[in-house]
């Protein structure tokens, strides 16, 4: 009878349904929202440099290069731990031709001139400046939740990709060079 | 004197903030209750100690200053910290699930007992 066929699929159904929606569920990661900037042009921005605090910077810093921008402050311990990453990158970057390198920049969030220009030099400078964001303005423009996290921004200046937390050697390996590599040629991440 | 200054126990952030007057102070509270907190998701900005929270109060109250209005204001976060920081979605295609996914449930639910009881009436 039809009915019969019905009564035993719908069980079985609602348990295929339900399942995959549970199953779904545990590779779920509620705190990894995206970032609502993708996609956007980088705000509008002058700010002085750690390195340099007479020397203002606009957003004009991201015309022309495919720029990874990482936001760090000297409070922050997962910062410290991605240091080292940073540090052989810019080396890493230095041997390659003028045109091809990335341009590392570094945002220091919600900290002071002091303490930031005192863990670049102690700790070495992987960034071609570091944007003094002392109260975490210039942050919120970018949509940051916290430290640290990293941001792509193609040629014309339009966030890419980010990336909440900590960068390793394989992070960046597998998920943000394809990112890059695809950037360069014209594809967009988001 | 004493009795009017309020005890550090009882303290909310809205106490923290002058107003010029009273409008301004009524689209402040709104504000920071309706915005999500990004970084405690289960608080609002207004109980939040976050220090996103904190920077966004912040802002949020130079704004009601500045006289902006309440929609320019959560516009104002949500373009940079997305729909998930509002606690009143949205309607658009990403958010419609929500919204018409129970009825589209009740509907199927309707059909299927119904059925089960013409069947059930048909049978002896």
């Amino acid at each position: 009878m039809k009915f019969n066929r019905v009564s035993y699929l719908l069980p079985l159904s609602i348990f295929l349904v339900l399942g995959i929606l549970l199953w779904k569920g545990l590779n779920l990661h509620p705190h990894d929202l995206p970032s609502a900037m993708l996609g956007k042009k980088v705000p509008k921005f002058e700010v002085s440099t750690v390195e340099d605090p007479a020397k203002h910077v606009t957003e004009s810093i991201f015309n022309n290069h495919v720029s990874v921008v990482n936001v760090w402050a000297t409070w922050c311990i997962g910062c410290k731990n991605e240091h080292e990453f940073w540090l052989d990158l810019a080396k890493a970057q230095k041997k390659l031709k003028a045109k091809n390198r990335l341009q590392l920049i570094g945002i220091n969030y919600h900290d002071t001139l002091h303490d930031a220009a005192h863990w670049l030099e102690k700790g070495g400078d992987p960034y071609i400046f570091t944007l003094f964001d002392k109260d975490g303005r210039l942050g919120m423009d970018f949509g940051v939740y916290g430290t640290p996290e990293t941001f792509i921004v193609d040629q014309k200046g339009v966030i890419q990709y980010r990336h909440v937390g900590i960068i390793t050697e394989a992070i960046w390996e597998h998920k943000l060079v394809p990112i890059i590599e695809g950037i360069k040629r014209g594809k967009s991440a988001y | 004197m004493q009795a009017s200054t309020p005890s550090l126990k009882n303290l909310d952030a809205k106490d923290l903030y002058t107003f010029q007057n009273n409008d301004q102070r009524e689209v402040f509270n709104k504000v920071i209750h309706e915005l999500r907190c990004s970084v405690c998701q289960n608080q609002s900005l207004s109980d939040s100690m976050a220090p996103l929270a904190v920077d966004l109060r912040q802002e949020i109250y130079q704004r009601v200053q500045k006289n902006y209005s309440e929609k320019e204001i959560i516009n104002f976060v949500t373009d940079r910290y997305g729909d998930f920081a509002v606690y009143d979605p949205p309607l658009n295609w990403q958010t419609g699930v929500l919204w018409f996914g129970p009825f589209i449930l009740l509907v199927i639910g309707l059909v299927v007992f119904s059925k089960y009881l013409s069947h059930s009436h048909s049978s002896p």
